[in-house]
């Protein structure tokens, strides 16, 4: 019966021309949405490639130079750019890159990465590296945000649904066709059930079979590859069936078309506009992250004292760490291992400051967090970014790793630097690398299925309301 | 009496809107074989009645039931034995007769695969044939209604109910339709009728009741009364 | 008559309870706006004042030292925020907020504010000029689409023509009436907006002649895109065969409008104009530094280069005998030479990103969005020609501060000498104060936006008109 409903939907849909319309429409917009997609991934593979051939060369060089100058063949230049000492190491001849590859539905959402670096360079040099990455991006274009395959099912899709379900009974009605329908046998449920049916397969049918032809283009292989995908349809297919539920819900009032219609449309505008930057309004006001100008001040202030009480740093240095203490205190000031310690006080002294910054967007993330399910479209943004991995949560943890391996290179580094140690040719294997395996998120999953039941318990309450207004519905079924 | 159960039967119905009383203790049967035509002014109560029987309106007090079934408890189950057909048959037009026919009795449980008897009972109901596979937009009122006739034939149902079936409709039109009333009655169907026509409802109908602001005045059977008679006896009501 | 119909007009609006609900919401919402614009303005006001106060006092009190390790020790320039930022907050949470002025290097803005937002930002944040841009037009659709439809199939229609109205008079009235409805909605906000603008005022330049005429002409372009918008519901309503598909029709103008025109306009801009990838940028600039500007002159034969023609023109044999100290000139030499890299590679990189805010301003043509975001931002001063400008006086500051003192090595010191300088040449660096684009630059960008705006004013218009002509009275 419900396949019957389902075909004779499509075949009214056909005669008004609307299917082939909503079809090529929604085909059309995935097409264009995935080229933009696919061509940042391309991007963004060719930039990390870049960076990743740069580090290498740049430890092969270091290496290189150290076995010339090792051997005596090559004269050690001057201090600053000397590969024997471990500062200049440090602070440009050894540093590392961490690079953070583009997961394999990252086509399917930009999210946070265009604003979000990829890639690190982490060198001995102080501030948060991640942060540091320069990127190259026209802030308006931040501004506006893309056009790929996120942006057409969080906003678009919710409207291709409402444009197609707005007049699911009430055109009926109007049209006078209800009456004779619903005095055959069968449940208004059933009914609703067939035309939600039709709808569904139809948009979510077009989009997901357009997406898998188009990742089968891309080589997409791997199964563990097809089970984001299938994570990903899993979103797509709750959030589609929540606005056509909502319609389904809608249209058991009795209104008319048009009145639904901006029922429908208010209920988007609501629920896509207004609650994520209302909420976003609250988290800003109420735990506001302060301008990052008030940090210069203090990292200013801090190196200034630190440098005054340079000689005193180091001293007290060597006695919380007597293992680095070189071998022969006598001798020349070491002003490396000064400027050493200057840093690691200025370090100390300001991170309660950079953590405070942190803390503050933190707050406003645990609020976020709580009230997101008052938007089907921010938890839908979130699964398809966090499916996509361009999602905050992955940017983060990307940054915490960029941060671990600062500290490695900072202590591998540092602890030369004190002990007035050379950098030899040996010390190159054992420069701390970034370690990928650092940023693989094995709670994910768990998270997008948090959300995918945020979007499934307002569906299947609004199911059981829309199956409980068969009373209401025959009761308005004259216009 | 009659010996069948009656197969329409509204039980001391009475349907409020609001503050007004729209039927007031309606009670009546309508038998298999029998065409029994509601007679009234606009607002007597007449279409309100159908509406009770269809299950578009939830009776204030009082029962409706359809072959022994009350309409509000067995939305459905109802629905298996009825057919409606409204003063406008509005159909989709964008699908072909044949199409809206299939549909609605597929709804009803028909098989997909009966489409030649469905095509054959458009023609008995006396549409053209060359209009069958048309688009209904193109239908005149009366073939849209020939339609809805087709779907009561195809759902076979037992029961008939009309609101206002001639309205709108020429004399020849008008004729054809009465006729095919008559076919479905001989095959045993109850139909209840709304309707202004006095002169059709004593030609088609085997009882006539009056209704007057939500109750029946008179009723009584055709054979017993000249055209005349119900006329003058219609309008004597009216002028109470 | 044509007040009689838009006071009807406006009296069925008010009476309308969806109307009054939505005019209630907007209102809520751009108070909320406002009320946080203003908050932020004050927040990040106080803080840039307050961090370019200590990077002067830190400059001038930074103790005896050689110029050139002041240079290095450089001073911050924290980008200010303006008035209007209040009502547009543009671009400002995507550009960096400082910039470090040290010798050698053009250093980039660091530190986009939207780094330390949660994601959900990116959904968009709650300003004024989101609900002046989005919203209120939405509120206009959703009001008007029946406003000619709705009498139609009504047949209403039929009886004020047969009156003897004209349709002019209908079209001019009912389109004075929604007018009038929304006025009720938008004047008490924009005097709100006012208000909070004077009150924001601490310092004298808020309620500068210059700044109240920017909020003028800020209002007259939400008017126009308002006007627009109006003519373009009406002409729908008026064209539409029934009320329904008015309200389909307008709702995917709406959607094109303010979804989907911004981001295919960011599409079109960067492949129209695509920006290097910051990788690719630094290596080139650095490549520049090393090799030269035709990447024949490497630096070692630049300095010999110069070292020979600064000896020439004194008339001496080595550098020890020069008047002046050679490490000044060479200092200068290699910063002039640095800013004839970075003019050419930062001076292509702003020409490309004003290259694309102008594609954007000029697919109004196909947006009205566009046009009224453009005019926005420029008069709020926090469009990308705005960032850019302050990057640019920044970056003229900071070779100001090399220029003083490198000369003071030069003229002041002998060549090898350990030479310091004191509090006396610092406070000669003078302090940096910014001067914000004039107004009438700001005027000559967004003409074509104004241009745009009543172009659209105009077409919508006509369509009405021509719209409400054709009609028939069903």
């Amino acid at each position: 019966m419900l396949m019957r409903i389902v075909a004779h939907e499509w075949r009214v849909l056909r005669a008004e021309r609307t299917l082939w319309v909503l079809l090529a429409l929604t085909v059309a917009l995935v097409l264009y949405a995935w080229r933009n997609g696919a061509s940042w991934v391309e991007t963004q593979r060719t930039t990390l490639a870049q960076v990743q051939i740069d580090d290498s060369t740049r430890v092969a060089t270091l290496a290189t130079r150290l076995d010339a100058i090792e051997s005596g063949r090559e004269e050690p230049p001057a201090a600053f750019q000397n590969p024997a000492l471990p500062a200049p190491v440090g602070r440009s001849l050894g540093t590392r890159a961490a690079v953070l590859a583009p997961a394999p539905l990252a086509a399917t959402s930009v999210g946070q990465g265009d604003l979000f670096p990829s890639y690190a360079i982490v060198s001995t040099a102080a501030g948060d590296p991640f942060l540091r990455t320069p990127s190259i991006e026209n802030p308006l274009h931040l501004l506006g945000g893309r056009f790929d395959l996120a942006f057409v099912i969080v906003y678009l899709l919710p409207l291709l649904v409402l444009a197609t379900g707005y007049g699911l009974l009430s055109q009926e009605r109007e049209s006078g066709t209800l009456p004779l329908v619903l005095t055959q046998p069968i449940g208004t449920g059933t009914l609703i059930a067939g035309k939600l049916l039709a709808r569904f397969a139809l948009l979510v049918g077009a989009i997901v079979l357009t997406t898998a032809l188009l990742l089968l283009s891309a080589g997409l292989a791997a199964p563990d590859h097809w089970a984001d995908f299938a994570l990903w349809v899993l979103v797509v297919a709750s959030y589609a069936g929540f606005w056509l539920l909502l319609a389904a819900l809608v249209n058991g009032r009795g209104r008319s078309s048009a009145e639904n219609a901006m029922t429908l449309a208010t209920a988007w505008l609501v629920l896509t506009i207004l609650v994520p930057s209302v909420l976003n309004v609250a988290a800003t006001s109420l735990y506001p992250v302060p301008s990052r100008a008030e940090m210069i001040g203090v990292e200013r202030e801090a190196a200034e004292e630190a440098q005054e009480r340079g000689a005193a740093l180091l001293a007290a240095f060597y006695q919380d760490h007597p293992e680095l203490a070189p071998d022969s205190v006598a001798g020349p000031v070491n002003f490396a291992a000064q400027s050493w310690a200057v840093q690691e006080e200025v370090e100390r002294v300001t991170a309660p400051v950079r953590a405070a910054y942190d803390a503050a967007a933190d707050q406003q993330r645990a609020l976020i967090r709580r009230f997101r399910f008052l938007s089907p479209a921010l938890l839908a943004q979130e699964a398809l970014q966090e499916i996509a991995g361009t999602g905050e949560v992955r940017y983060r943890a990307f940054r915490a790793a960029v941060g671990d391996l600062r500290v490695a290179f900072r202590a591998f580094i540092g602890a030369k630097i004190v002990r007035a140690e050379p950098f030899r040719r040996s010390d190159v294997d054992a420069l701390p690398s970034f370690d990928t395996s650092r940023v693989t998120d094995v709670a994910r999953n768990g998270r997008v299925l948090v959300n995918l039941l945020g979007l499934l318990l307002p569906t299947l309450l609004f199911a059981l309301v829309a199956s409980r207004q068969d009373q209401a519905i025959r009761a308005r079924a004259r216009a | 009496m009659r010996s069948t159960r009656p197969l329409l039967e509204a039980d001391a119905l009475v349907k409020d809107f609001g503050g007004h009383r729209a039927v007031d203790g309606l009670s009546l049967a309508v038998h298999p074989g029998e065409i029994y035509c509601l007679l009234g002014p606009n607002g007597a109560g007449k279409s309100t009645t159908i509406n009770c029987f269809l299950g578009f309106v939830t009776p204030t007090s009082g029962s409706v039931r359809i072959a022994d079934r009350d309409v509000t408890a067995h939305p459905v189950e109802t629905k298996r034995a009825l057919a409606y057909i409204p003063e406008q048959v509005n159909l989709y037009r964008n699908l072909s007769g044949l199409e809206n026919l299939a549909y609605l009795a597929a709804l009803g449980g028909a098989q997909r695969a009966e489409r030649e008897r469905l095509r054959s009972l458009l023609v008995d109901a006396g549409l053209p044939a060359d209009a069958i596979d048309r688009r209904v937009s193109t239908y005149s009122k009366g073939m849209r209604q020939k339609v809805a006739v087709a779907l009561a034939m195809a759902k076979q149902a037992d029961v008939l109910l009309l609101d206002e079936p001639t309205s709108g409709l020429d004399p020849k039109a008008s004729n054809e339709f009465s006729d095919l009333l008559g076919r479905l009655r001989e095959r045993g169907v109850a139909i209840l009728m709304a309707t202004h026509d006095l002169f059709r409802a004593r030609e088609t109908g085997q009882r006539v009741g009056i209704m007057k602001r939500g109750r029946l005045v008179t009723e009584l059977a055709t054979t017993d009364i000249g055209h005349a008679e119900l006329e003058q006896l219609y309008l004597q009501h009216m002028h109470d | 008559m044509i007040s009689t119909i838009a006071r009807k007009e406006a009296v069925e609006l008010w009476r309308d309870g969806r109307f009054r609900w939505g005019a209630a919401l907007v209102a809520t919402l751009l108070a909320v706006a406002l009320l946080s614009g203003w908050q932020h303005y004050r927040d990040i006001e106080a803080s840039h004042t307050a961090a370019t106060e200590a990077t002067w006092q830190r400059w001038l009190s930074q103790g005896e030292k050689n110029p050139h390790s002041a240079a290095h020790y450089g001073v911050y320039a924290f980008k200010p925020i303006t008035p209007l930022s209040l009502v547009d907050q543009g671009v400002n949470s995507y550009t960096g907020v400082f910039t470090w002025l040290e010798a050698h290097n053009q250093n980039p803005f660091e530190y986009r504010p939207a780094q330390d937002a949660p994601a959900l930002a990116r959904f968009g944040q709650l300003t004024a000029s989101t609900v002046l841009q989005l919203l209120v037009p939405l509120l206009m659709v959703l009001l008007g689409f029946s406003a000619i439809a709705a009498e139609r199939e009504a047949g209403t229609m039929r009886l004020l023509l047969s009156a003897g109205v004209t349709r002019g008079t209908l079209a001019a009235g009912k389109a004075a009436g929604l007018a009038l409805g929304l006025g009720v909605l938008l004047v008490p906000a924009a005097l709100a907006g006012a208000l909070a603008l004077v009150t924001t005022g601490t310092a004298a330049e808020t309620v500068s002649a210059v700044s109240s005429v920017r909020v003028l002409l800020l209002g007259g372009s939400y008017m126009l895109y308002f006007a627009a918008i109006l003519g373009l519901t009406l002409a729908v309503s008026a064209w539409a065969r029934t009320p329904r598909a008015a309200l389909v029709t307008l709702l995917g103008v709406w959607i094109v409008n303010a979804l989907v025109a911004p981001r295919v306009a960011t599409d079109v801009a960067r492949t129209r104009a695509p920006l290097p990838a910051a990788e690719a940028f630094r290596q080139a600039i650095a490549d520049d530094l090393r090799n030269g500007i035709d990447g024949h002159s490497p630096q070692d034969q630049r300095q010999q280069a110069l070292r020979d023609s600064v000896l020439a023109a004194y008339g001496v044999d080595s550098i020890e005998q020069l008047p002046v100290n050679y490490a000044g000139i060479s200092l200068q030499a290699g910063e002039e030479y640095a800013n004839r890299v970075y003019d050419r590679h930062y001076g292509a990189l702003a020409s490309t990103l004003l290259a694309q805010e102008a594609l954007h301003r000029r697919l109004g043509l196909v947006a009205p969005l566009l046009a009224v975001r453009s005019a926005s931002m420029g008069l709020a001063g926090t469009d990308v020609y705005h960032h850019e400008h302050f990057v640019r006086a920044a970056e003229e500051h900071r070779r100001l501060i090399q220029r003083i003192l490198n000369a003071d090595i030069a003229q002041n010191s002998r060549f090898g000498e350990t030479y310091t300088a004191g509090p006396a040449l610092w406070a000669q660096v003078p302090e940096f104060t910014y001067t914000p684009p004039s107004l009438a630059t700001v005027l000559s960008n967004q003409s074509s936006s104004a241009l745009l705006l009543v172009t659209w004013v105009l077409l919508a218009g006509i369509a009405y008109g021509v719209g409400m002509r054709r009609l028939t009275p069903e």
